[in-house]
């Protein structure tokens, strides 16, 4: 089958379809059925006014066509932000004679840059889909960053295996993370030999990262141990990938449907190749990867009909993702699936601080970002940092929770303050006083209520909400209070409830 | 990074101009709002059934409890392990086959006077080697393929008389798979940092209820929880003066962690059942020679850990019990990275409560290489067992109650627990 890249593959976009008001009914989450809404919820990291607009001026479906061709999207505010982490495109060669140069030989400096980088582009990033795509694989062929074996590599894991593939081939992916010297020492591979194999990389791969439990015997999970003998790094300074014929298990291997004579350990590397392009083209991983988007996507149950059609067209386009999202965009289950997503926590915080206006100034300076990422740390979910194999968990059950509430609660008020934004350390955002623009007169405070809502969350609060709102303030709703003349603390006070609804907890 | 706000903004919730606040019928009506919405739990003295508290401490990650409790006695164990067994000469001599790795030393007082006892060659009756597959299994105790979702602890807590009158708490983030249910459960990170700034006042969480009115989605619940939760944890920060924070515990994650278990059990607030998760156990690679490295440090936090807690609970012992589990044992061999593969068997550490303590329970099934399971450590004893006899002998449940949490099997109790 030849390789299909066009991201203009697969089916065509839709229109917008029309609101669904399905959320109405009692017990619901008073969420906005607005469908431009709900797309931004879903395939970026938060709404903001310039991109509601942007959408709104180039149409959803043009909008998602340059979403899914990252390349057409200029993001020079984002790219010129990026160059204070020194780190971040190095090489795992250069890395280490720059860190040895500093006398931070196993330093986690560059992962740490990754991290940072990673929340920045979430943040500032006008390619959105695409940082929702990395931090998607990311996950799926997780690294723990920071983590002590990995401190060389793992910046090249995220450039030249997640980034580089995020939206191309499925099979490139895989092969490029099974070689990827970050995954190989995560993963103990580097050190496997014949004699003696590691089974922890060729477990995961089946079980994680490609056809998942109950396709394989164990006898298959130590045959696809055996088949990775020999993917490992250089002993030398630049853990570059290294084939190791000296660690290669020779001999007949089969692991389900597919085998291999293995005669040569020179061989070996083009066996192991041959696995992995098995593994990637098998119906189980199809239907796996299909069904984990949808997950991410539509719902933490999503209909089998469209897991279905984004696995066949997984198939028909030779493994590529694009065609899987084109598919998913432009069916009924994901318009019709509002509110059936919660934000996670990372989520919750970036969207938090994208409304809030967060952005980097201050070209060099990376403290308030390294603070913003002990702010995630403390909600449970550092970008990256999930330690298993297996990436963070991508549904409601898996993270709600008392401690959860409880961290968004007092992270509403953090980040709404916002002392790790004042300007000074690499990081600002906008006063929360900007959201009365266009109020004007002697409003009510129904009328300010709503205007801070309208612009924090993008719609106002339903009637018992505001009403919990008024209370609290002692105020009603018609009211011109004389002496509520917002000052600046109760306007922030304000904005931490209404970032505190259940509302914006939706994704 | 601190959640609380600076100095200079102390104050400020009390300082917005509500008017009605300060009437007294406003007042009035905060207030009764509030003692309503979030109820302190309640103590256990009133639960319909004396129980202990049951601990569980799950070890993430496959720990080596070849390591852990060492089988010197078998001449299979040094043999497969040239490099990374635990030397016999270092070995903590426990009964005369099985040593105590030499940095746990901080629990063999509690060995020596009867409350400390394993079972050794346990396991689940999951046989996938899946870090997550084996988790899940064992946390929701029915083995049926993830048909089930409820977890064992759950089922426990939904099985008693009087459901609800009780609590269970999880120390971490999340809630884990075995409190997973309709019981409920609250996920506490450290109960030191659980609460609202104070300078918010105490009408912020009446508003943040009133943000959640009407509506039924679990995002609902769990702010109710949240908000009944802070207010008991500041019921057992106010009763507590200040020496029994113990400062007797390790600096350490695990430590900090016991430390906030003993404080909740000695508030007496109704935990019947406490979670706790300590991980890091994954040691594939460079597992550490003649008991030190990565095992020796793990194995010393854990020691040094439960050492403490048992020390700091004194004769409230007796009415605690501490259970340990890991999602599977390791590889008998050790690999060509001085490592561990993910393997089977594993042993389950009891202390407390009715342990028939100073005892390995179990039949030991070798290691000689045609007794293993898959190369791993042959389970002679199904975890369930141990599980439920803590559960039937110590925890109020009946026999009947143990076939709801289990259900479709039939324990074998060891003994090693002496019921209440």
């Amino acid at each position: 089958m030849e390789h299909v890249k066009s991201p203009a593959m697969g089916p065509p976009l839709p229109a917008l379809p029309p609101r669904t008001g399905r959320l109405h009914a009692p017990g619901h989450v008073p969420l906005s059925d607005d469908p431009i809404h709900h797309l931004l919820r879903r395939v970026t990291f938060g709404v903001t006014p310039q991109l509601l607009a942007e959408v709104k001026h180039q149409g959803v479906t043009t909008w998602l066509n340059h979403q899914l061709n990252p390349q057409s999207v200029r993001d020079s505010a984002c790219s010129h932000a990026l160059k204070r982490f020194d780190l971040l495109n190095r090489n795992s060669l250069q890395l280490y004679r720059v860190l040895k140069a500093r006398d931070k030989e196993y330093s986690w400096d560059a992962m740490e840059q990754v991290s940072q980088a990673t929340l920045m582009r979430a943040v500032m990033s006008k390619r959105q889909l695409f940082e929702v795509m990395v931090d998607f694989w990311n996950n799926h062929f997780n690294v723990t960053c920071p983590s002590d074996k990995v401190w060389q590599v793992r910046a090249m894991h995220d450039n030249v295996v997640i980034r580089r593939h995020a939206l191309g081939r499925f099979e490139d992916m895989l092969i490029a993370s099974t070689k990827s010297p970050a995954m190989l020492l995560y993963l103990d591979n580097a050190s496997s030999t014949g004699d003696n194999p590691n089974e922890n990389l060729g477990r995961e791969l089946l079980e994680l990262h490609t056809v998942g439990l109950g396709y394989y015997t164990e006898h298959d999970m130590h045959q696809s141990a055996l088949a990775l003998t020999g993917l490992s790094v250089q002993d030398d300074d630049s853990s570059f990938f290294d084939y190791k014929p000296g660690n290669r298990y020779v001999g007949k291997l089969k692991v389900m449907g597919w085998h291999s004579a293995n005669s040569s350990p020179t061989a070996g590397e083009a066996v192991a190749t041959s696995y992995l392009k098995y593994l990637a083209h098998h119906p189980a991983t199809a239907y796996r990867i299909a069904h984990k988007l949808a997950v991410r996507f539509v719902s933490d149950k999503p209909p089998t009909s469209l897991v279905n059609r984004m696995a066949g067209a997984y198939v028909q386009y030779d493994t590529a993702i694009v065609p899987m999202l084109k598919v998913l965009f432009s069916s009924h289950e994901f318009w019709t699936s509002l509110g059936q997503k919660v934000r996670r926590p990372y989520e919750w915080a970036v969207a938090t601080m994208r409304t809030l206006g967060y952005t980097a100034v201050n070209d060099g300076n990376t403290d308030d970002w390294a603070g913003l990422i002990y702010q995630c740390n403390d909600l449970g979910m550092a970008p990256l940092a999930w330690d298993p194999p297996n990436g963070y968990p991508d549904t409601q059950a898996a993270w709600e929770s008392t401690s959860t509430t409880l961290g968004q609660w007092r992270a509403a008020v953090a980040l709404v303050q916002g002392w790790s934004a004042d300007g000074k350390k690499g990081v600002r955002k906008l006063d929360v006083n900007l959201g009365f623009a266009g109020v004007s007169g002697n409003p009510t405070a129904g009328q300010l209520v709503d205007a801070l809502s309208l612009r924090l969350i993008g719609q106002k609060l339903a009637p018992p909400h505001r009403k919990a709102i008024f209370h609290y303030y002692g105020v009603a709703d018609h009211e011109h209070p004389e002496d509520w003349q917002l000052d600046h603390n109760q306007v922030e006070v304000l904005a931490f409830l209404i970032l505190s609804s259940p509302v914006w907890s939706l994704r | 990074m601190s959640a609380d706000a600076p100095t200079t903004r102390t104050g400020c919730g009390g300082q917005l101009s509500r008017r009605s606040l300060l009437s007294a019928a406003g007042l009035a009506t905060v207030v009764s709002v509030g003692s309503s919405v979030f109820p302190i739990r309640a103590a256990l003295a009133t639960g319909p059934v004396p129980t202990d508290t049951l601990v569980v401490l799950f070890l993430r990650g496959g720990a080596d409890w070849l390591s852990l409790v060492s089988p010197q006695g078998d001449p299979h164990y040094a043999a497969a392990r040239p490099t990374i067994a635990v030397p016999a000469k270092n070995a903590i001599a426990l009964d005369g086959f099985f040593g105590l790795h030499p940095n746990m030393d901080a629990l063999k007082p509690f060995w020596d006077s009867g409350q400390l006892a394993f079972v050794h060659a346990a396991g689940s009756p999951d046989p996938s080697r899946s870090h997550f597959d084996a988790e899940y299994a064992i946390e929701t105790g029915a083995y049926d393929k993830g048909r089930t979702y409820t977890g064992w602890l759950d089922r426990y807590l939904s099985a008693l008389p009087g459901s609800g009158s009780f609590d269970a708490v999880a120390h971490s983030n999340a809630l884990p798979q075995s409190l997973s249910g309709p019981a409920g459960a609250l996920a506490i990170g450290g109960i030191g940092d659980f609460d609202l700034p104070d300078w918010l006042g105490k009408d912020y969480p009446v508003a943040l209820h009133g943000l959640y009115a009407g509506i039924s989605h679990p995002l609902a619940r769990q702010a109710n929880e949240t908000l009944s939760a802070i207010a008991t944890v500041r019921a057992v920060l106010s009763g507590n003066d200040s020496d029994s924070k113990s400062s007797a515990y390790p600096g350490t994650d695990l430590g900090r962690a016991f430390a906030d278990v003993g404080q909740l059990i000695k508030a007496n607030v109704g935990a019947r059942v406490i979670t706790l998760d300590y991980g890091g156990w994954d040691m594939h690679q460079d597992l550490g020679y003649g008991g030190g490295g990565q095992m020796g440090n793990s194995a010393g936090e854990l020691g040094d850990a439960i050492g403490a807690f048992a020390k700091d609970m004194g004769s409230l012992l007796g009415n605690v019990t501490l259970v340990t589990i890991t999602e599977f044992g390791r590889r008998v061999e050790e690999n060509g990275s001085h490592g561990l593969d993910h393997g089977h068997g594993q042993a389950m550490l009891l202390l407390g409560g009715g342990t028939r303590g100073q005892k390995v329970y179990g039949r030991w099934p070798s290691l000689a290489p045609g007794a293993l399971d898959q190369g791993d450590l042959a389970a002679t004893t199904d975890i369930r067992s141990v599980f439920a006899e803590v559960l039937h002998d110590r925890m109020g449940a009946s026999d009947a109650a143990v076939r709801q949490v289990f259900p479709h099997w039939n324990p074998v109790y060891t003994d090693a627990i002496a019921p209440r």
